[in-house]
């Protein structure tokens, strides 16, 4: 755990460094893409520990952890956005976040850094970008420098799941 | 002083905390007037229960018009002026005064409700206040006297307090001797667009709660404006004393009209008088006559009493308490006491303080214990940093020898003798042996350390967890008190005597458990009321007593709470039952049922053998219903009975919810829990034990044939088939029982359940999740649910496998 709380730590001071009112997203790695999820979501970024899987669940939600005392679902963001699945490694991290007093984990190749992104340079959600899974969940693109980051609408994303859930119910 | 800090708390309409405190203290305020009641049915000589009644009605009549529900107030009072009838033996406690009564507690709890829910009681009540009134009118020659009582009683209260009387000049000067400066921060501490009035309102003294009217009238305002001083002072108001006549100041942009209808509450306010601030400012003059009108008044009206200087206010309340102590005692004591019972309904749990200390004490002990980790940590830390710098001498050193062996060597064929070398190499190299001493005394204390921590710790959380488990805890007397009521309806709907004896009341259990036990109760008591005890005639023929017998009892079995619901009746019919069941095609005609197999066919959904269907049970929804609850409690439920003698029910549910004992078992890699409760037992048994019937795979356990379920294909876990041995717990209850194959025990252990309630969590025949010792998290099985979804699945996975290998 001590590489780890050392890593969050880092990333929470960034966060204090920088003063300037902006909205701050924790950068996660998905293979070659950086998406962005507003930091007053996020809670915890743990490393990755057993998980216990949850038999007749969609795939990508890979089983619950304990977090604290709290069991709490996780969910594989790459199979969720129906990309290549790929190996856990020492990189591999769960991050936690809280919406309307549920969290859930998402898991993430990598999480790198805390961005500030000023309001300006956010733009809407473009027609037509990205794969079809992901394109609900773009809350809009952010520029940082000369990179475009896809900053993810983690509470549709949760939300969405449910809809979906019926739909499915309702098919089979 | 609880009915004013109640009132006080009511005062804000947003406090819904405190709202809710009323209504549990209105609750418990009508089951001790029901409880006693009934107590009085039995015996109307009791007098305990008298005054308990009366008590209760009492409080609850305040209480109410604090709350402003005239409604229940007025009703509650005509109650009160019965009840006060039976107390003085002007009225009989008979059966239909008693039935009288017991509606009027229906009608009470139902105001309650629809208060509770925002909505308003519109039941038509007047026929039955007509019968309360026709029993005042008809029990007693004087039935004004019993109407008067309460009210000449304050009303002596208040000649022996004049305090209050007395103050009416001085409040009559006080409100126009308001300087022009206090009138100019009246103004000032309006809001624009806002008048400040001056709203003069005269109480009716021969209100029994004269003394709230004040702090009512002041909600009441609070909700068109804001109030900005009274007259007299708003603390002096909360006392328990009565003002004819108070001022408020109010600042609203509500018209006077509107103020006028807020204020003015039926037969507590007798006058109001509103003016808008401005003009008593201007018309200083004008109001001048006023206090002295008022003085000339107030000696006249108060010609009997002892005028007093205002400011005696309190001291001569306090003596006022003093002389008129039955008068006083009417109102306050009855409060204490009722309080102290409760057990805490609803969702708000009354906790026993010295609970909360302990658990403190317990708590700031874990806090002691974590830095004490903490410290063992550090040591561990500086243990490793001595074990790798000893590491990195121990292997420099090694080296070393390693190095001069060739130079020893080569001394020893020069001729140096091997005793001289050897010492040398001893004398340079010796402290190899002894180099890890140091760290090895320090690694052994650090792990002992350690070790008695931990231990600390274990005591400490298993106190902590019975400490919280403790505040949970609820005396199962909650619901035991209903059954009373409840008894005596159903026996009376029905033309039977019977008998409720209640034992065990104080009995703890767990909250959220005592909650879900209600129903199942009930219906097991009505059970034994319409199908156990016999007719009165019946009875008499098999030369029992006429009156029959239930039993309610509730016991401590370990971590277990044992209910029993036991009756004198004609038991269970074997014959009957077989009958019946043949009838429902539940068994084979030729099928011999043992009287345990009898006694399980009842808990069958749609099993019914009640001749007649009454509307208590015989609905369709059976004792089925009581097992299914029971179980989803982790409990269960069994029966006895012996034709002619009677029959009991017994409930077995664990003490908690949040913690139950469980089976761990393993399913390749991942480890579930099996409530225990659920558990029956466990085999191991070898391929060859598992035979095929029917294309079930079944197992026998002595002369049972029990089908099995593979959890690792049912929950998809990877795991060997085909390994030698496997075990088999056998889960279920009664008639249902099912085997799951399992690749190992693990054993038994004390899981505290993680609900899982999440969308991607929430599955059939998971009850929820637990934390196991290393942290990771063990799913607990929902065995009934499984034993339902089981076979299901397990006959398409068969079905699905054989398809794929043709």
């Amino acid at each position: 755990m001590g590489k780890n709380d050392e890593y969050e730590d880092e990333l929470l001071q960034e966060e204090d460094e920088d003063e300037v009112q902006e909205n701050k997203f924790l950068m996660c790695k998905l293979g070659n893409e950086v998406f962005g999820i507003d930091i007053a979501h996020v809670t915890d970024i743990i490393e990755l520990q057993k998980i216990t899987e949850v038999p007749d669940m969609p795939e990508y939600v890979r089983g619950v952890i304990n977090l604290r005392g709290q069991v709490i679902p996780v969910i594989d963001l790459r199979m969720r956005f129906k990309m290549e699945p790929r190996d856990y490694d020492d990189r591999t991290v769960i991050t936690v976040v809280q919406i309307r007093n549920n969290s859930i984990g998402f898991i993430i190749d990598t999480a790198t850094e805390v961005q500030g992104i000023p309001d300006k340079d956010v733009d809407p959600a473009p027609k037509f970008h990205g794969k079809e899974e992901q394109k609900k969940y773009v809350a809009g693109l952010g520029k940082v420098g000369e990179d475009v980051t896809i900053l993810l609408d983690v509470e549709k994303l949760v939300e969405e799941e449910e809809v979906e859930e019926i739909n499915s119910g309702i098919s089979s | 002083m609880k009915i004013n800090a109640i009132m006080s708390d009511y005062l804000d309409p947003n406090n819904e905390e405190l709202l809710k405190d009323f209504f549990i203290e209105a609750e418990m305020q009508v089951d001790a007037l029901e409880q006693n009641i009934l107590v009085l049915e039995n015996d109307p000589s009791d007098h305990d229960a008298i005054d308990e009644i009366f008590r209760a009605a009492h409080t609850l009549k305040g209480a109410a018009a604090t709350v402003q529900m005239t409604k229940m107030s007025e009703f509650t009072h005509l109650v009160e002026d019965v009840l006060d009838a039976i107390r003085s033996n002007e009225v009989h406690a008979s059966e239909q005064v008693v039935d009288i009564l017991l509606n009027s507690i229906d009608v009470i709890k139902g105001m309650l409700s629809a208060q509770k829910e925002g909505s308003s009681y519109d039941e038509d009540i007047s026929d039955l206040q007509s019968k309360l009134r026709s029993l005042l009118e008809s029990g007693s020659a004087t039935p004004q006297a019993g109407r008067k009582s309460p009210a000449a009683q304050t009303a002596a209260v208040f000649a022996e307090q004049p305090a209050p009387a007395a103050q009416a000049p001085d409040t009559g000067s006080g409100a126009s001797s308001l300087s022009e400066y206090d009138l100019l921060e009246l103004k000032a501490a309006a809001e624009a667009g806002e008048t400040v009035y001056q709203v003069r309102v005269d109480f009716n003294e021969d209100h029994p709660m004269n003394t709230i009217g004040g702090i009512q009238v002041f909600a009441a305002m609070k909700d068109i404006g804001t109030v900005l001083k009274t007259v007299p002072e708003f603390e002096q108001l909360y006392e328990d004393q009565f003002f004819p006549v108070v001022y408020y100041y109010v600042s609203t942009d509500s018209p006077v009209d509107a103020i006028e209808r807020k204020v003015h509450i039926p037969d507590v306010v007798s006058e109001t008088r509103i003016v808008p601030v401005d003009q008593i400012a201007a018309g200083a003059a004008e109001e001048a006559p006023s206090p002295v009108r008022a003085q000339s008044a107030a000696p006249s009206t108060a010609a009997g009493q002892k005028p007093q200087p205002a400011q005696a206010a309190a001291p001569e309340e306090h003596a006022a308490k003093e002389e008129a102590p039955a008068a006083k005692a009417e109102q306050k004591p009855t409060k204490e006491p009722d309080l102290r019972k409760s057990g805490g309904s609803g969702s708000v749990l009354r906790v026993d303080s010295m609970r909360i200390d302990n658990l403190l004490n317990l708590v700031s002990e874990a806090v002691i214990t974590k830095a004490t980790f903490n410290q063992i940590s550090s040591k561990f830390v500086d243990a490793q940093g001595e074990l790798s710098s000893v590491k990195s001498v121990y292997y420099e050193k090694l080296r070393e020898l390693f190095d001069s062996l060739p130079m020893y060597l080569e001394r020893i064929q020069e001729g140096t003798s091997v005793k001289k070398i050897k010492a040398e190499v001893i004398e340079r190299f010796g402290d190899l042996y002894t180099m890890y001493d140091s760290f090895e005394t320090r690694f052994k204390n650090t792990v002992n350390e350690f070790n008695s921590t931990a231990q600390n710790l274990s005591r400490n959380t298993s106190d902590l967890q019975e400490g919280v488990m403790q505040i949970r805890m609820v005396p199962i007397s909650q619901i035991f008190n209903r059954f009373p009521r409840l008894v005596r309806d159903v026996s009376k709907e029905i033309g039977k005597n019977v008998k409720l004896e209640i034992e065990g009341e104080d009995t703890e259990l767990d909250k959220s458990v005592i909650e879900d036990l209600l129903d199942p109760l009930i219906h097991c008591v009505r059970n034994s009321i319409d199908h156990g005890v016999e007719s009165p005639e019946e009875r008499k023929a098999a030369g029992k007593p006429v009156d029959g017998h239930v039993m309610l009892k509730a016991s401590n079995e370990g971590n277990m709470i044992i209910i029993e619901v036991e009756d004198d009746g004609k038991g269970i019919d074997v014959e009957s039952v077989h009958k019946k069941a043949v009838d429902r095609g539940l068994i084979h005609p030729n099928k011999k049922l043992t009287e345990i197999e009898a006694f399980n066919l009842i808990f069958e959904p749609g099993f019914s053998t009640a001749k007649q269907v009454t509307n208590l049970s015989g609905r369709g929804v059976g004792l089925d219903v009581v097992k299914k609850q029971i179980e989803k409690l982790n409990g269960n439920v069994s029966v006895w009975s012996e034709k002619g003698e009677g029959s009991r029910i017994t409930i077995k549910i664990p003490l908690t919810l949040a913690i139950i004992q469980g089976l761990l078992i393993r399913v390749g890699e991942e480890i579930y829990a099996i409530p225990i409760t659920s558990v029956v037992d466990s085999h191991r048994i070898n391929t060859g034990d598992v035979k095929m019937i029917d294309n079930y795979e079944v197992f026998n356990v002595r002369e049972d044939v029990v089908s099995l379920l593979r959890l690792s294909r049912l929950f998809g876990v990877p795991s060997n088939d085909q390994k030698e041995t496997q075990y088999v717990v056998i889960v279920g209850s009664g008639e249902k029982k099912m085997g799951l194959m399992v690749d190992s025990l693990i054993g038994e252990e004390d899981v505290v359940i993680k609900p899982l309630k999440d969308k991607y969590t929430n599955i059939p025949g998971i009850a929820g999740a637990t934390i196991l010792g290393d942290g990771t998290v063990a799913l607990i099985i929902d065995v009934s649910q499984l034993l339902d979804l089981g076979l299901r699945r397990e006959i398409e996975n068969r079905k699905r496998r054989s398809t794929q290998i043709t």
